[in-house]
């Protein structure tokens, strides 16, 4: 199976704070891969790494077998990777379907190609009726769902999904999970995430990576993981870790 | 020792131009608003003192308390109307505000004063004292004193009372500041009054050594940009350093090269601190 | 994205081009003549301004450089004006890379003011150097063209600029380049998630904005027969330049004709009353737009604008 992202003992120092200490996982191709861990551990910092937001201090970062590592965010996308940001940063005075557009540029070079593969994008996220709504009028599920829209658009092989779940009721939720399930329907073959719902991680993912303070502390299938003892240590502190108190 | 002249010169001019940056550090390090208008303000100002004199009598340096409560009043009313509307809004649309306020405030003058050159003689000010071989006009020296006494008042303000703890509150997070009882708005109002109030006054201080007329402003606001950036952005205390800096510059260029040249130094002073050191020379944020 | 049908852009350029040949009052004319070629300024500014989103207030730079190289160069190296203007226009650009390249690297109040700065540097330096630019008194431009009918062909003349800045224009409006623009305008970061490189991005906007800014220069220097660092490098025609586009409609391809046809005759007006309004009337555009039409005069007509006005504030803060 190809690896279609490796990041190997990548560091990074924010002048006292060491962000990521060396920390190495892959995606394989296919994979739903999440990164879990306590708030604080680090896990935007890879994403922002992997796109190229901040530069790593040391190690290797490789997509589809490529050197990535300290490209800009805009090579990263054009090779790609595709990502939603944490907090949803839409075009806002653009319509919904111009933001996607702006994805669908990258491959389309007239305004019609580009719009229709757009409309195509839209109609697979449940927007397509609000293709000509500006975005600063979107509720913020719909504006979460434009956001991984516009990801889809760029061409993306493997998508990087930050926090995407975060402030929507279990309803839209649900919606967001099965489309991830649909997305090899647009070329997504692999998808990486960060995530606190656990539910959503247990039913997603099929490998987990847990992070604190910046280091790995544990990676496997979810079932695994949760049930690990430095990880529990890591969420909930030594008094939980099963098997009594150290 | 003429070296020393231009060094002490300098310095008594840079004492003005603390106040000027320092109202615009204020208003900037608690609005991250950046203020086009405030050479027009500081123009205005100069009316103050200029019919403040011509009229009544009233010596600028003596009665610019009430001009700087005048321009307060009006700084307050500005933000009430208009500047208020666009606190949440794009840098972009804030420039364009604020420029278009200078601009109508410089353009009414012209209409009101009319757009000559106009002068206050005020005896003491020409009078020259010497120590030793140097020689200083007595009306720069009053005018660095009330400038300086002024921005030792606003930091003794800042750090003292309890307005000055809102304002600095709101400096470092405007988010979190409503959480702690504090009423952003009206802080930004008082915040934006001050700031111009700094400038009027400066204007006032200004006129006995200088002249006024309508377009006097412009070079102003641009200095203090240029001293707010050397100091660090929103340092009301970086501010006051810079502005010696600044003035201190200006006469060293004036005295080694020439006097024309003086605002092209300015320029690329700004434009080096801004790309190789932007966080000032004296480094820092927070009024 | 215009819904206006083809035929009333042509009906427009047809009346304007033909105007010499039915109005004969040549205060109209030349009134006219000052609304072409500040509209042209406008939407040079556009690209930059308005559809990429950065407030340059140093655009009189290149409308200087395009005025004195075409004096300059028919002055000392007795060239042919008309070579003067391509000078003016290749300078601009040489000049748009230099500038951009240090002030793009500046974000929001301190990019504005690092354009007032060059631009400033570039006045200053001009003013000074009496020798090769005639400092602060200026001097003659040259003719463009030759009498009789100056008026009449001057007009002409600005024609086919417009006419080219409208066109360019309208290819940026609706081309894959003018999206990313926007797209750096609205939000930088999430721009580059979508494959755009903001950094080349911008100085590919600049350079056409400064070249056709540059060739406005030269033909308003030479309408008025006279180059001076207080006519072509006067910081209020860098303000005008954002004015006329803002108030128009920024991000539009009519926006900047429609504002400098509002700002022009207002401030026509208004002078034949008082002398001296000419600041009061911009001032007061400025606050206007900027307070109740964000959008410009020209957001009065669009649907898409009302939209907006439920949403929320305009360019608001991320």
């Amino acid at each position: 199976m190809a690896r279609i992202l490796e990041f190997e003992k990548v560091s990074k120092r924010f002048g006292g704070l060491l962000a990521t200490n060396e920390v190495s996982f892959h995606v394989d191709e296919g994979e739903i891969v999440f990164l879990i861990g306590p708030n604080g551990a680090g896990k935007t910092t890879v994403f922002n790494l992997i796109t190229g937001y901040v530069k790593p201090d040391a190690g290797t970062i490789r997509f589809a077998g490529q050197d990535i590592t300290g490209k800009e965010p805009y090579q990263a996308t054009r090779l790609g990777i595709g990502r939603t940001f944490q907090v949803v940063q839409p075009l806002p005075a653009l319509t919904v379907r111009e933001n996607v557009m702006l994805g669908t540029f990258l491959h389309h070079r007239r305004r019609a190609d580009a719009a229709a593969r757009a409309d195509q994008v839209l109609e697979f996220m449940g927007l397509r009726a609000r293709a000509d709504q500006l975005a600063s009028g979107l509720p913020l599920a719909q504006r979460k769902l434009l956001e991984v829209a516009r990801a889809i658009g760029t061409g993306a092989r493997l998508l990087l999904l930050d926090e995407v779940m975060a402030g929507l009721n279990p309803r839209e939720a649900e919606e967001v999970v099965a489309l991830i399930q649909r997305l090899p329907e647009f070329g997504i073959t692999s998808v990486g995430g960060v995530e606190h719902i656990m539910r959503i991680v247990m039913s997603l993912a099929s490998r987990v990576v847990v992070l604190d303070q910046g280091r790995k502390i544990a990676e496997g299938p979810p079932a695994e993981v949760v049930r690990d003892s430095k990880v529990v240590e890591a969420y909930l502190g030594t008094r939980f870790v099963a098997g009594g108190a150290r | 020792m003429a070296f020393l002249q231009a060094f002490l010169n300098g310095l008594l001019v840079g004492g003005v131009y603390a106040l000027i940056a320092s109202g615009m550090a204020l208003i900037f390090g608690v609005m991250r608003l950046v203020n086009f208008a405030h050479g027009a303000f500081l123009m205005l100002g100069t009316y103050l003192g200029y019919y403040g004199w011509t009229l009544l009598g009233l010596n600028p340096y003596l009665a610019f308390p009430l001009w700087g409560a005048a321009l307060f009043a009006l700084a307050v009313g500005t933000y009430w109307l208009l500047v208020r509307r666009v606190m949440g809004a794009s840098d972009f649309l804030q420039i364009l505000l604020t420029e278009g306020i200078g601009l109508v405030l410089i353009g009414a003058a012209q209409l009101t004063f009319g757009a000559d050159y106009r002068q206050i003689n005020l005896p003491v000010a020409h009078r020259i004292t010497s120590v030793g071989a140097l020689h200083f006009s007595v009306g720069y020296i009053l005018s660095f004193a009330v400038s300086v006494a002024l921005v030792l008042a606003l930091r003794q303000f800042l750090a003292r009372t309890e307005m000055g703890r809102a304002i600095r509150a709101v400096a470092q997070n405007r988010t979190v500041a409503p959480l702690m009882g504090i009423r952003v708005e009206r802080v930004s109002a008082i915040t934006f009054g001050l700031g111009i109030a700094c400038a009027g006054v400066a204007g006032a201080l200004l006129l006995p050594i200088f002249w006024t007329n309508p377009t006097v402003g412009g070079p102003y606001t641009l200095k203090s940009f240029v001293i707010v950036v050397l100091g660090g952005m929103g340092s009301v205390q970086g501010a006051a350093l810079g502005g010696l800096l600044l003035g201190v510059a200006e006469q060293f260029t004036a005295y080694t090269w020439a006097d024309r040249y003086a605002e092209v130094v300015n320029f690329i002073l700004f434009l080096a601190v801004l790309l190789f050191r932007p966080q000032g020379l004296f480094g820092g944020k927070g009024a | 994205m215009s819904r206006l049908p083809w035929w009333p852009t042509v009906v427009f350029f047809v009346a304007l081009t033909s105007m010499p040949l039915w109005m004969h009052d040549g205060y109209i004319l030349q009134l006219v003549f000052r609304v072409v070629v500040f509209a042209v300024l406008g939407i040079a500014w556009n690209f930059v301004g308005g559809y990429a989103g950065q407030l340059s207030l140093g655009h009189v730079a290149y409308f200087g450089i395009g005025a004195y190289a075409m004096t300059l160069s028919t002055e000392r190296i007795g060239w042919n004006p008309w070579l003067g203007v391509v000078l003016g226009a290749v300078l601009a650009a040489v000049a748009a890379l230099l500038i951009g390249s240090i002030t793009f690297r500046l974000r929001g109040p301190y990019f504005a003011l690092s354009t007032i700065a060059t631009a400033e540097i570039i006045r200053v330096l001009v003013q000074n150097q009496d020798t090769l630019t005639h400092g602060a008194v200026g001097t003659n431009a040259p003719l463009l063209f030759q009498a009789p009918d100056l008026d009449a062909k001057f007009f002409f003349g600005a024609m086919p600029l417009l006419g080219g800045a409208f066109a360019l224009a309208t290819w940026i409006h609706t081309s894959r380049f003018g999206y990313r623009l926007r797209a750096i305008r609205e939000n930088e970061a999430t721009a580059m998630a979508v494959g755009v490189n903001p950094a080349v991005d911008k100085l590919l906007a600049l350079i056409p904005s400064a070249m056709v800014t540059a060739l406005a220069g030269s033909m308003y220097a030479s309408y008025f027969s006279f180059v001076g660092p207080d006519t072509v490098l006067n910081i209020e025609i860098s303000v005008q330049a954002a004015l006329i586009a803002m108030l128009g409609g920024a991000a539009t391809v009519w926006g900047p004709i429609l504002g400098s046809i509002v700002l022009t005759l207002t401030a026509e007006i208004f002078k034949n009353y008082f002398e001296h309004t000419h600041l009061v009337v911009y001032g007061l555009l400025l606050v206007v737009v900027v307070v109740f039409l964000p959008g410009g005069v020209i957001s009065l007509f669009q649907r898409r604008w009302r939209f907006r006005r439920q949403a929320g504030p305009v360019g608001a803060r991320q």
